[in-house]
């Protein structure tokens, strides 16, 4: 982008801002990872102080792909259909350590980590992963988020140039 | 599917041309039918059933699920470890009531071992158990509960369920995973404040259900989406292998608790609810009346565990004691052979069965004498009753098939291990 | 009843099916049925007024092959294991037949207890037992694409499968090329992937010339050490039981 202006980086400041506090979840949950996600969006843990606590069921209208518990073979395509379904911009969430790397399942039916599947910008470990380390990982991924260049000034097509 | 067709990415082939072939027996659609798929990523199918639907405007004529999207290869795995390295792969079978599932394990491999297990484990178990049901129930009404718009039943069960988590945790270190149950015993002991802490999640357990009880139970809303749907009588019931709060919410009253007693069961005092009509209210009103019976158990172990060693004092069965493994050469020599060849089960297989909260949870496990088993079978409750949700949904429509489904209490790593 | 009035029963009705029983009670008495007679046992079994076996609790397959003692030559290969439960006389009973050969089948049980007709669609896709009968025997837990029978002995933990090429680089979502800042240059560094050769591929010890017949030696040196007489099938364990409760 070359040298940025003061106005354009605060306006992308004002749009990282506004997108990073108001993520809609897609939690595409399979397994046992789900209970710690149930008790994260619950009231103890709380993820709606994050303001990700709305989960939208449609990749349509999700900003935000959570895979929770383990991913096999036969569950990858509709990961991948799933993600390929979801706008720009979004994020990935590997949550869990079968999510990541396949954790204890290390055979002919589970995939060793989602990211064979689809992108991944945040894994989380854990078996599964305590609350506070959920809520670790969404405030990762929400620096991630601020720190994107472009979102409010750059022209369409041109900051995330991927072949898709 | 994304990318262009030379693209080194793609995974996968592309689809194919036309209509894909008819199953077997399934005749063309009618004027007003049609086949619309439930899943597996959809919200109430708890992420990995697939329900083929063919319907008529609403009602569903024809029901078939498809299932495998969280299949794990556990009993292959098992094969593959020692018998004690199996109790964490066990664990995440029905992973919201992991105790169950490990005493069970734990439980079968000491009866092929022929050890009877120390007083106090003996004790401790049953109260252990008894907690993973009171956490499973609050796990499937509270989802099912969310699953038909009931929010804040989700909300506050989950709360009590927090409770309870923060229990698991200061006694085995996992809220969820909890691989508390050794064979040969209990590896972990009570704490300071155990009573107390039980007690609290007692409390909140009880008041929680009480409040989700006034809300729900003679909620209008609640009894049309409940009443009279996902019906099944127990003849067929039981010829489906239903077994667990599925079976006894239709009137048989089949608990293996009270039929064949393991543990504690037949020295204390409970009632088994049992429902009337088969419906989805009935195993509703039946899970939480079974949460109110188990607090009552975990009450009365928890006031008389008595005093004594946790595991059974055999060294070819649990770990000596550190100061013994670190100053006598027995003591190493033993913590060795555990550790790296696993327990000596003798050969033959062995089935054992508890009650879990889904039902009938049975371990069939056949060992050729070495420290690996040789093969692993879990009896999952949840099978036969995905099996039998084409049957309950016969005649029934779309909306009832978000209720049944939530009132099967289907737990993906059990179906699919 | 105890297990010696079943069988009387059961060979009243039917003569010959039951080769052989074990008893161990109460929970694990066995009787080791004739393949041939399996469909009109399980009939009895179920209808019979004094036996009312209505729950077939479980149903599963053994893979005999790497079992101590198994002669691949002469016994047959998979054990089927039939776990029932009679609720108005509260008693189980564990029913084992064998399924062996080149194309090892049995009858189906679906029409018996309908609670069979998914076991035996995943057995079928597990160990490759066909069971005659019934409808299709559509795979039940894995995908269209899966070759090969996962929970037999021969099949490796970490077959490898083609849906999804685990040596192929991840999907990256970044573009190297597009990085601007000196941070976001030092902080992506693409992980190397393992060059993991796990391909689907049979033990050396099953796939060398004359494996199969030192297999059979072998198991016929052990028969005779063990003192075993034909088969040598799992059994109940000896000395196994509930000691909780004399």
């Amino acid at each position: 982008m070359g040298e940025m202006n003061f106005v354009p980086s605060r306006l992308d400041a004002l749009v990282n801002w506004a997108r990073r506090s108001s993520l809609f979840q897609y939690p595409l949950v399979t397994a046992c990872c789900g209970m710690e996600y149930m008790s994260v969006s619950c009231a103890h843990f709380d993820v709606a102080r994050f303001g990700a606590e709305v989960p939208r069921f449609s990749p349509r209208q999700a900003d935000v792909l959570m895979i929770v518990g383990t991913i096999n073979h036969k569950q990858s395509r509709i990961v991948r259909m799933v993600y390929d379904q979801m706008l720009e911009p979004k994020w990935v969430i590997a949550f869990g350590t079968c999510a990541s790397t396949g954790g204890m399942y290390d055979n002919y039916a589970s995939l060793p980590g989602v990211d064979h599947a689809i992108p991944v910008d945040v894994y989380i470990a854990g078996c599964p992963p305590r609350p506070e380390a959920v809520l670790e990982g969404l405030m990762a991924l929400q620096r991630r988020i601020d720190a994107m260049t472009g979102s409010a000034t750059a022209v369409v097509g041109e900051y995330r140039d991927r072949e898709e | 599917m994304s990318g262009r067709k030379d693209d080194p990415r793609r995974l996968w082939s592309d689809p194919p041309a036309g209509p894909p072939p008819l199953a077997e027996g399934l005749k063309p659609l009618g004027h007003d039918e049609l086949d619309i798929e439930l899943g597996p990523a959809h919200p109430a199918m708890h992420g990995i059933v697939k329900l083929k639907l063919r319907v008529e405007g609403e009602s569903i004529i024809r029901c078939e699920p498809e299932v495998g999207y969280l299949h794990r290869g556990f009993e292959k795995t098992c094969e593959h470890r020692r018998w004690t390295q199996c109790i964490p792969y066990v664990d995440r079978l029905n992973y919201v009531s992991a105790p169950v599932n490990d005493i069970a394990f734990c439980m079968t491999v000491e009866d092929m071992l022929g050890v009877a297990v120390p007083a106090r484990a003996v004790a401790l178990r049953t109260l252990l158990m008894e907690a993973g049901r009171i956490v499973d129930h609050l796990t499937c009404l509270g989802a099912s509960a969310m699953e038909l718009g009931a929010f804040t039943a989700f909300l506050w069960l989950m709360q009590a369920r927090e409770e309870w988590y923060f229990f698991l945790e200061h006694y085995c270190g996992a809220r969820i995973t909890t691989n508390l149950s050794r064979i040969g015993g209990q590896p972990y002991d009570l704490f300071t404040g155990f009573e107390a802490e039980v007690e609290a999640c007692l409390k909140k357990t009880e008041d929680m259900v009480f409040k989700v009880h006034k809300l729900s139970t003679r909620n209008r809303i609640f009894h049309d989406r409940l009443r009279g749907t996902g019906v099944i009588d127990a003849d067929t019931a039981l010829d489906l292998g239903f077994t667990g709060p599925l079976l006894r919410g239709s009137g048989l009253d089949l608990d293996l608790r009270k039929a064949r007693p393991y543990l504690l069961y037949d020295k204390l005092d409970f009632h088994v609810p049992v429902g009337l009509h088969g419906d989805n209210y009935d195993r509703y009103l039946v899970r939480l009346e079974e949460i109110r019976q188990s607090a009552s158990l975990v009450r009365q172990v928890l006031h008389a565990i008595p005093e004594g060693p946790l595991m059974v004092e055999d060294p070819h069965i649990s770990l000596v004691p550190k100061t013994a493994v670190y100053n006598h050469i027995e003591g190493i020599i033993h913590h060795f052979k555990l550790l790296t060849g696993g327990h000596a089960v003798p050969a033959g297989h062995w089935y054992k069965a508890v009650e879990a909260p889904n039902g009938e949870l049975g371990f069939y496990l056949v060992s050729d004498g070495g420290g690996m088993p040789y093969r692993v079978r879990a009896r999952p409750p949840s099978l036969y009753a995905t099996a039998g949700l084409p049957e309950m949904l016969k005649g029934q429509m779309i909306a009832d098939v978000v209720a049944t489904f939530g009132s099967i209490n289907m737990i993906g790593g059990e179906l699919e291990r | 009843m105890d297990l010696a009035g079943l069988r009387l029963i059961l060979e009243e009705k039917h003569q010959g099916a039951v080769e052989d029983a074990a008893a161990s009670p109460p929970d694990n008495d066995e009787l080791l049925l004739n393949a041939a007679f399996l469909r009109p046992v399980c009939d009895t079994l179920k209808h019979h007024p004094r036996l009312s076996f209505r729950l077939m609790a479980d149903l599963c397959c053994v893979d005999l092959l790497a079992w101590p003692g198994f002669d691949p030559a002469t016994d047959k290969r998979f054990m089927l294991v039939y776990h029932l439960y009679s609720v108005a006389h509260n008693r189980r009973l564990r029913l084992k037949t064998l399924a062996g050969g080149d194309d090892p089948a049995v009858d189906s049980v679906a029409a018996v207890w309908r609670a069979a007709d998914w076991p035996e669609r995943e057995i079928h896709e597990m160990f490759g037992v066909r069971f005659n009968g019934r409808g299709d025997l559509k795979p039940l837990f894995l995908y269209e694409e899966f070759q090969g029978h996962p929970l037999c002995k021969d099949y490796p933990l970490k077959g490898q499968q083609p849906v999804v090429d685990l040596r192929a680089p991840l999907p990256l979502r970044e573009d190297p090329a597009h990085f601007q800042t000196a941070f976001e240059k030092a902080y992506f560094r693409p992980v190397g992937l393992t060059q993991i050769d796990n391909t689907a591929r049979l033990p050396e010890s099953m796939l060398a010339e004359g494996a199969l017949a030192r297999l059979s030696q072998a198991a016929k040196a052990y028969k005779k050490r063990h003192g075993i007489d034909g088969q040598g099938l799992p059994g109940p364990v000896r000395g196994g039981g509930d000691h909780e409760r004399p």
